[in-house]
């Protein structure tokens, strides 16, 4: 539930039904799609440009999306950000998940399907294909086909869970996109 | 192993509680009433325990150095998916950084820096964690192992005495973490 | 890992090498410290890491020392692990009705390689029925080996007989008993191999040289996907088949880990054995020289400028539960006719030891839970001792570097043994004095000076 005296900056647009504690670190123009859930720590700079982030994704603590250039970064939907990572892609698809303490550097795109294996590194210039697994301590690469699994039961445990531990901010979006009227 | 230098740490800064756990305020317990820590044990600042999550127990003697997340590990079962407790046992020490997902550690382990361990893995008593190493989910750790690499493979054996090694260790870590008043180190 | 095998405080073990004192054993039978050279080891039980199942030695060669139940991916080397599929699938009886059907395969969980990759089938259990690897020259590899099995006890029969026959001319009395010894060897002669081996060895046939070579496959030539082809590690994981594309993968058992047993090569006792179940920490003997021998570690390391004199602080620490009176001395000449010949040419400078004896009291384990009011024995001096907390005493002295690089001292731990002898009924405590050669390697702390 929204507590009255949070300082909500009017750029982040919530929509309905999704889960976004106070206690995480949003800065610029942020858009959080429906049943998406943001953990605290977890931190979401579009210092210069904006970010989209779509429906059904997971936000972990101290995972970091980093936008740094004045397009905006948009992030497809069902999309698991683990514990600790910190990605500054250009362009991020659907049903990707970046494992603990990853890193993706900001000239790469990535496809969907993809997995980044925990500790590895994606930072050179290039196009992440779909359904590629980066794993290994050589950030060894291999294609996948077990891939499309979405986290809904995990975002309807979190959603109800959460709300009793956390302050929430309170949605200001409906799902379609559209502003509701009470804030 | 050379003795243990003194660490010292700004009094107003930990918590003590009446068994003796020291608690950052810098650190972030969610759900702490979920939260067991059996006595004597140590969170440093940046921690963060998801006990909102599910119960996490934490044995005597432990330390949780700075910047560790400890979460329970969430597991599917027929209705869908819950969030299971996490038991973590006595005399561990988790190194800087790390990420803990473990469904239970047991106790006399030494897990390093910056280390991941999966979802549901299983860590025996007396084993170790090599810095910088992945455990995959659902590893189980047998004991007197060393674990290193990514994704962790076994690399080595524990000596005998391990156990009082690990129990020296944390023991004299927590007789060395000393509270220290801000207003007198001013005054020198 | 400085944890468990620190690197400044070396101990001399009896055969010479430099130890940390968690690594060595004491003989309580030689009253010597023993290192990983100077015992035999022998393995006790051999486990699997994954679902930890235990087995003795003659069960893990039948079953080629890999565990049954668990695999292990070829892809990045750790256990695989089952996962469920529900499929909607027309049921049998009723084509119109759609049943759910469970279906489980294995998956990696840190390179996501799956049974799939395989191309092997799902199976309806979750926890069995995966078609083990198997070599694919293995029958003609057993066909050879049962030849050469029977080679080599014809030309051990013929070697034996010659040597009897010469001796065994005449016919040998009873008088001494050796009858019957002679009648087993001779009976031992006559045993030839089992008929199996003798119908596998029949079958074996020599290979042929033959001219004609296969062709290159056809696409050698083509350009390659680097994301398909296999690394060195994964090739050499799997010699039987070294495969060279990832869709020729094949996971393989996992390998059975060992739990070994320690004993000393001069006396025969044995110095640890642990218990049989990989689960549990205990042991049934643990003469580890942690227990027995008084630990020094090294406290506090000024910076270390050659030519001036500084002042190091080590701890003493007593393991056991009786008090213990340690003295230090300076490490003997190299030419002392009754010194162990060892030679230290590492150690560059020698400390100004503390004379005199210094007691450390016995440990007690009960004293954790109380806060000790801790007295300063009266017989230590008070010049050299820095604390005294419980079982552990630190001391201090002077060291002069000649370097300021490379600072190694050397010195020798005399300390008191209180020995446990039972008899029958009767408990005899015996005091022995032991000494110990200890090498402190002080140049980890020349980077990082710790200012006294």
């Amino acid at each position: 539930m929204g507590d009255s005296k949070q300082e909500t900056n009017p750029k982040v647009l919530v929509a309905q039904g999704s889960t976004v504690v106070r206690d995480c670190v949003i800065q610029g123009e942020v858009t959080i799609g429906t049943r998406t859930v943001i953990h605290p720590t977890a931190q979401i700079l579009a210092e210069k440009g904006p970010i989209i982030i779509g429906e059904g994704n997971i936000v972990e603590e101290k995972a970091k999306i980093i936008n740094r250039r004045e397009e905006p970064l948009v992030i497809g939907n069902h999309n698991t950000f683990e514990v600790g990572c910190v990605v500054e892609a250009n362009a991020i698809g659907h049903h990707n998940t970046f494992e603990c303490l990853s890193r993706v550097g900001p000239l790469v795109s990535v496809g969907s399907g993809c997995t980044v294996g925990a500790r590895c590194n994606v930072s050179t210039e290039e196009v992440l294909p779909d359904n590629i697994v980066v794993y290994g301590a050589n950030c060894d690469r291999k294609i996948s086909v077990d891939n499309f699994r979405t986290s809904n039961p995990q975002i309807d445990f979190l959603s109800k869970v959460m709300v009793n531990y956390h302050y929430v901010i309170k949605p200001n979006r409906t799902k379609e996109g559209n502003a509701i009227g009470a804030e | 192993m050379s003795e243990l230098p003194v660490v010292t740490y700004d009094k107003q800064e930990y918590i003590e509680t009446a068994s003796g756990n020291k608690v950052s305020r810098k650190s972030v317990l969610c759900g702490a009433h979920n939260i067991i820590l059996s006595g004597k044990t140590i969170i440093q600042a940046g921690a963060i325990v998801r006990g909102d999550l599910a119960n996490v127990r934490v044995g005597r003697r432990c330390v949780i150095s700075k910047h560790v997340v400890i979460r329970p590990p969430y597991k599917k079962i027929s209705k869908g998916l819950t969030f299971f407790p996490q038991q973590i046992g006595d005399h561990v020490f988790i190194g800087e950084g790390s990420v803990i997902s473990a469904q239970s550690i047991g106790s006399y382990v030494h897990i390093g820096k910056n280390c991941v361990i999966g979802r549901k893995a299983v860590l025996r008593d007396c084993c170790m964690i090599a810095d910088n190493s992945v455990v995959s989910p659902e590893t189980t750790v047998p004991s007197y192992a060393i674990y290193a690499g990514v994704p962790a493979r076994y690399a080595g054996e524990l000596p005998g005495p391990c156990q009082d090694i690990m129990a020296d260790y944390t023991n004299s870590y927590y007789l060395n973490f000393i509270p220290q008043d801000p207003m007198t180190v001013e005054k020198k | 890992m400085e944890i468990f095998f620190p690197k400044v405080v070396n101990y001399v073990c009896t055969c010479g090498a430099r130890k940390p004192l968690d690594v060595l054993f004491y003989c309580k039978h030689c009253f010597k410290l023993r290192c990983g050279e100077c015992v035999s080891h022998e393995v006790d039980t051999h486990y699997c890491p994954n679902c930890l199942e235990f087995m003795t030695s003659p069960e893990a060669r039948v079953k080629k020392n890999v565990c049954t139940t668990c695999f292990e991916c070829p892809c990045c080397g750790i256990a695989l692990y089952s996962r469920g599929t529900s499929k909607q699938v027309p049921s049998e009886k009723d084509p119109s009705n759609m049943v759910v059907n469970k279906a489980y395969y294995l998956m990696c969980n840190s390179c996501k390689w799956s049974t799939h990759d395989q191309s092997l089938e799902d199976q309806p259990t979750q926890s069995g029925g995966w078609p083990r690897l198997e070599a694919p020259n293995q029958d003609r590899v057993h066909q050879l080996c049962e030849y050469y099995r029977i080679v080599a006890h014809q030309e051990k029969v013929e070697k034996d007989k010659k040597r009897i026959t010469q001796k065994c001319g005449y016919y040998i009395s009873d008088k001494y008993g050796v009858a019957s010894v002679a009648a087993k060897k001779y009976m031992s002669l006559q045993v030839t191999p089992r008929k199996e081996s003798q119908k596998v060895a029949a079958e074996c046939f020599a290979s042929k040289a033959s001219e004609v070579v296969d062709d290159l496959p056809s696409d050698f030539l083509e350009e390659l996907n680097i994301d398909e082809v296999t690394n060195i590690r994964m090739r050499l994981s799997n010699p039987d088949i070294q495969p060279e594309k990832m869709s020729m993968l094949k996971m393989r058992n996992l390998k059975l880990l060992t739990k070994k047993s320690q004993r000393c090569k001069e006396c025969g006792h044995s110095l640890r054995k642990s218990e049989y179940n990989p689960g549990s920490v205990k042991f049934k003997i643990q003469l580890s020289a942690y227990y027995h021998i008084p630990y020094v570690r090294v406290k506090q390391v000024p910076n270390l400028i050659a030519g001036r004199e500084v002042t190091i602080e080590l701890t003493l620490t007593n393991p056991t539960s009786h008090e213990v009176a340690v003295e230090l001395l300076p490490m003997e000449e190299a030419n002392t006719p009754s010194g162990s010949g060892l030679l230290f040419p590492e150690v560059t400078c020698s400390p100004q030891l503390p004379k005199g004896t210094l007691y450390l009291p016995a440990k007690d384990d009960t004293a954790e839970y109380d806060d000790p009011a801790d007295k300063m024995d009266d017989r230590n001096d008070k010049s050299v001792v820095t604390f005294k907390r419980l079982n552990k005493l630190g001391i201090k002295m002077q060291i002069t570097p000649k370097q300021a690089e490379n600072v190694a001292i050397g010195l020798r731990l005399k300390h008191t043994y209180t020995n446990l002898i039972i008899q029958g009924d009767k408990r005899e405590y015996e005091v022995l004095s032991l000494i110990h050669p200890v090498l402190l390697n002080l140049s980890h702390f020349a980077k990082n000076s710790i200012s006294a």
